[in-house]
């Protein structure tokens, strides 16, 4: 194998990223034109990123990265790294290094990122942008990064309620972030480039909007396997881009064409699933392939879920504060639970999945009353712990158990 | 003329009395706790006085430390175990700086300065792996003699992994190795792969300088220190006897406040 | 649990809640600090929880809040706003409000927030129907920054676990009655304490159920010169009455008191702890990490990097939330105290 400090040297090269993608276009198997694209979208990102071309931008999920490439620069996700790097079966280590700084009770996401960081593994950021309404790690986590990498940060803090006082607060918010932003990485503020940017981005929202639906189909052409890859990939990265636009039509043809062919990533459907919570294992592990064997179709994820309204390119900073608010993981819990039933409802399901990611407590909270709500309905629910990112806390026969005991239920 | 001091440490599993004079260690010994902490540090004293050849009322200060420090009513003081094992490792190896201590049901790390004083510390204490218990139960996992492992895994030739952090798991992991064929040695080998890695692990959490030294019934592993070793890529030093470095630390220090008193 | 209040009893669990405004409306706060009872709520929220949180759920589902008119919650963490909705499904009190604060400080904040205070105070006048305006708000604060003053006199003769034991008596008392018995207590200097030669430990760290960290450490001859807890000595100045809206002075001062991990700005608690280090000659930091309480596990590693800039030892300790010290943390807390006391 590589040496590691070759393999620092060829993440930190330009070049490596269009390589990589030749080789990738040569070797890789998978069929979809979309899965390519997300793959390409990713090599050209962090090559320009590591070129240095435009500002880098690390943002946190659900920090909008419309706002990011209105402002001229390149959103890069540390959280999607670290999901790439467990699948890439090489976290360990790095959540391991991070376990010096950090308690192991947080995120193994963020000892990842920690871990990335202090080896110099990422692209050096010009400006970190976070925002707080979805966890308290955010909030204090990409400070610290910060302060370690000598780089400013601004932060959003979203109220918790989505009033009109609400959200008079968060605009004010993001005016004073884009001020200071712009001022940061030297771009002036374009109003035509953040318009642009939210315009793409409505237009690859309808996408979003069409292949949810597409995904009600039975059998169910898209599994949440993939809806929890490279779909959420996409989804918390690219929109506001060309590329994010395109993805997102590709991904409409595609699953369009296998409806239309009453085509399931199943041969034999027995029941189906939804699976809760933003994330799943991205190291190797046998969950999905538990599922696929047992003619479980997963059809859809919480994480796809398309929260936001139409956003108004002529109100880009107004437009910016709804698509936070209406993030249904925020605010009171209902937010996520009427979701949750209409999700059960639209899609077909026979059983819910909570995957219990260890150290999140905003989702892992909600699992007890979702469960009741979901018990009250007579839908057969499972809370799965488990770790998305650290192979070390994956236990195989607790988890097969498990699963195979809630299918043996339904099935 | 030398005064004759005395060291007790009262561990969870094993209490260790040690009988110092000047510089020299006149006797010592080791007996399992059990479940009367009181019954175990008289017989584990008597005993040291026994083999130093002395006479109990010769012993001017009893120090105790360890987890039933307390509950020695004969003891003068009690200090904790951190820093009698810092005291004891610095007096057996003047040039030691840092201590890991890997005991039957805990684990510990201890950075001291020049002069044995302790400048930072770090515990494990509430999970098996990374314990002599790890070891113990893969031992009755693998139906070898704990005493054989150490051996065992530096004969090993191919390299296992065992990925779980926790014993339970851990033994569940070895126990699906054996049925797949895999040889006892390499398990073994992948064993003390294993707690090395819990511990080294823990270690890192302070700045561990040379010169390092192993104690605690675990050190007595040749298999762990090596591995150890690799992981730490630094001079390890392991004492004839490991397990009593705590009361020797304890019996140390009692000589220290008698000094000042 | 509340003895016989005639005024209606509120409960709340955060500091950043302006307790004033409750007592200008003639209410009785009570601040929750439930018997450690976590493993009941286990199945309702999860259980790798924080224990804090999950006691206050037990013990809401074991009907304990019955009697209490209401309870009061704040956006502070993650395991808050569960808290809320797990409230609200499963045992909801007449009265659920949460009151949502800034992590930030500054004018936009501070605005922001003293519109969701006039919103609070508006809400608790009419579900309580009584009428809160300025002047009984004025008056509130008044009563509220003599027992800040009197509380800091205390801390300057009081042991640190006596004073923290006496602060938990303030959570439970009528305002003015507290005032009274301070006021005997600084005039008497009860329970003098006089100075000793042991190690200068600063307390900081999330909410831990009474005194016993502080007692631990001072048993084992050691001083806690400052608890930088939310249950000790972050009281904060008195209030400033120079503005014609009272609840544009509750606002700032909220919002820029000695702040607990869960606001955002970093710099700002790493200052304040490094200040606090100095002025009170600390010579260690015990650092008290209640069970998965991320805002402070999220802080650790900045702390810990000034604190080894400033070549300050810095003690961890991982805790429940329960009022007894094991003997893992009492042999950790001794050996820490051994490690300062060089002579």
């Amino acid at each position: 194998m590589f040496p590691e400090y070759l393999i620092k040297k060829l993440v930190h090269m330009p070049v490596t990223y269009p390589i990589s993608g030749l080789i990738f276009d040569v070797l890789q198997r998978k069929e979809s034109k979309a899965f390519k694209q997300w793959v390409h979208f990713l090599l050209k990102t962090y090559r320009d990123a590591y070129h240095g071309k435009r500002p880098v931008i690390w943002i946190n999920a659900f920090t909008p990265s419309e706002l990011v490439y209105g402002l001229g620069g390149i959103p890069a996700l540390p959280e999607i790294i670290s999901a790439l790097v467990a699948y890439m079966g090489i976290s360990g280590r790095f959540i391991s290094n991070a376990n010096t700084y950090l308690s192991t009770d947080t995120c193994s996401f963020y000892r990842c990122v920690l871990g990335l960081v202090i080896e110099d593994y990422l692209p050096r950021p010009d400006l970190i942008i976070s925002s707080s309404h979805l966890c308290d790690g955010a909030n204090k986590f990409f400070r610290y990064l910060a302060q370690f990498l000598g780089c400013p940060h601004l932060f959003i803090d979203p109220p918790y309620w989505s009033d009109e006082r609400g959200k008079r607060y968060l605009i004010s918010q993001i005016k004073e972030v884009i001020k200071r932003a712009s001022s940061i990485i030297d771009i002036p503020f374009s109003k035509e480039r953040m318009g642009k940017a939210i315009k793409l981005s409505i237009e690859a929202r309808a996408y979003i909007g069409k292949i949810n639906k597409l995904r009600q189909a039975v059998p169910a052409p898209f599994s949440a396997r993939d809806g929890l890859s490279y779909f959420t990939g996409m989804n918390i990265h690219s929109l506001g881009s060309k590329e994010g636009l395109l993805f997102h039509k590709t991904l409409y043809e595609e699953i369009k064409q296998k409806v239309e062919n009453k085509e399931g990533y199943l041969p034999r459907e027995r029941c189906r699933l939804l699976w809760l919570h933003h994330i799943r294992p991205y190291y190797k592990n046998e969950i999905f392939d538990i599922f696929d064997r047992k003619g479980a179709a997963v059809p859809f994820d919480e994480m796809s879920y398309l929260y936001w309204g139409d956003l108004d390119p002529d109100r880009s900073i107004e437009s910016l504060a709804e698509k936070i608010l209406s993030n249904i993981w925020a605010g009171p819990l209902e937010r996520r639970t009427d979701a949750i039933l209409k999700m059960v409802k639209d899609y077909d399901i026979d059983g819910v999945i909570h995957f219990s990611h260890w150290g999140c407590r905003q989702s892992c909270g909600g699992a007890g009353v979702i469960g009741d709500l979901l018990k009250d309905r007579d839908i057969p629910y499972i809370v799965l712990p488990g770790d998305g990112g650290d192979p070390q806390n994956y236990s195989p026969g607790q988890t097969r158990t498990r699963l195979e005991a809630f299918l043996e239920m339904l099935i | 003329m030398k005064k004759i001091y005395a060291g007790l440490d009262v561990g969870s599993l094993s209490t260790e009395a040690v009988i110092l004079h000047g510089d020299e260690i006149l006797g010592y010994s080791i007996v399992a706790t059990g479940v009367n902490t009181l019954k175990a540090a008289q017989e584990s004293i008597e005993k040291a006085i026994k083999e130093a050849g002395i006479d109990r009322g010769s012993i001017c200060l009893f120090v105790a430390t360890g987890y039933g420090r307390n509950r020695v009513p004969f003891a003068d003081k009690n200090i904790t175990e951190i820093t009698c094992h810092a005291k004891g490792a610095h007096f057996l190896f003047p040039k030691t700086r840092s201590v890991i201590d890997i005991g039957g049901q805990d684990s510990k790390a201890i950075t001291m300065d020049s002069s044995g004083r302790i400048t930072d510390f770090v515990m494990n204490d509430k999970c098996a792996a990374g314990t002599g218990r790890f070891l113990e139960v893969m031992a009755g996992a693998l139906e070898t003699r704990l005493e054989d492992m150490g051996r065992q895994a530096l004969k090993a030739k191919k390299a296992v992994a065992i990925s779980s952090m926790c014993t339970v798991f851990a033994e569940s992991e070895v126990v699906s190795l054996i049925a797949d064929g895999y040889r006892k040695g390499d398990i073994i080998r992948a064993i003390t792969e294993a707690i090395s890695q819990r511990v080294f692990q823990m270690a890192k959490r302070l700045r561990i300088e040379e010169q390092i030294t192993l104690s605690g019934g675990v050190a007595k592993n040749r298999g762990v220190v090596e591995a150890l070793k690799s992981c730490l890529k630094k001079k390890v030093n392991v004492p004839a006897e490991p397990q009593i470095i705590g009361a020797l630390g304890a019996a140390l220090y009692a000589r220290n406040v008698d000094k000042d008193s | 649990m509340p003895r016989n209040y005639v005024k209606p009893v509120v409960g709340w669990t955060c500091t950043y809640l302006p307790l004033e405004i409750l007592e200008a409306g003639e209410i009785q706060p009570l601040r929750i600090i439930p018997s450690p009872s976590s493993e009941k709520a286990d199945a309702y929220l999860d259980p790798n929880y924080c224990p804090y949180i999950k006691s206050v759920l037990g013990e809401a589902l074991q009907k304990r809040y019955s009697s209490i008119s209401g309870i009061v919650l704040i956006n502070t963490c993650d395991g808050m706003r569960r808290l809320y909705d797990a409230l609200r499904f499963y045992s909801p009190p007449s009265f659920c409000y949460l009151l949502d604060v800034p992590r930030v400080e500054g004018p936009i904040a501070t605005s922001y927030f003293k519109e969701r205070l006039k919103e609070f105070k508006e809400d608790v006048g009419s579900h309580f129907q009584i009428e809160i305006d300025s002047s009984k708000i004025r008056k509130a604060i008044q009563e509220a920054n003599i027992t800040r003053g009197l509380l800091r006199k205390a801390s300057s003769f009081m042991s640190k676990a006596n004073l923290l034991k006496l602060m938990a008596q303030g959570w439970e008392t009528p305002r003015n009655s507290f005032n009274r018995k301070l006021e005997e207590i600084v005039k008497n200097q009860e329970k003098n304490h006089p100075p000793r030669n042991g190690p200068r430990v600063l307390l900081s760290g999330s909410l831990i159920e009474g005194s016993y960290i502080a007692e631990l450490v001072e048993e084992l001859e050691g001083e806690v010169i400052f608890a930088d807890l939310c249950i000790g000595d972050r009281i904060g100045d008195a209030i400033p009455l120079d503005c014609e809206d009272p609840l544009d002075a509750l606002s700032r001062a909220y919002l820029s008191k000695p702040p607990c991990a869960r606001m955002w700005n970093l710099e700002k608690r790493i200052d304040y702890i490094r200040a606090l280090i100095k002025r009170e000659g600390a010579q260690g930091l015990i650092y008290q990490q209640m069970k998965f309480c991320d805002p402070y596990l999220y802080e650790a590693p900045a702390l810990k990097a000034e604190l080894d800039n400033m070549a300050i030892p810095f003690l961890p300790l991982e805790l429940e939330y329960s009022g007894k010290a094991g003997g893992r943390t009492r042999t950790r807390v001794q050996a820490f105290l051994e490690m300062l006391d060089v002579p």
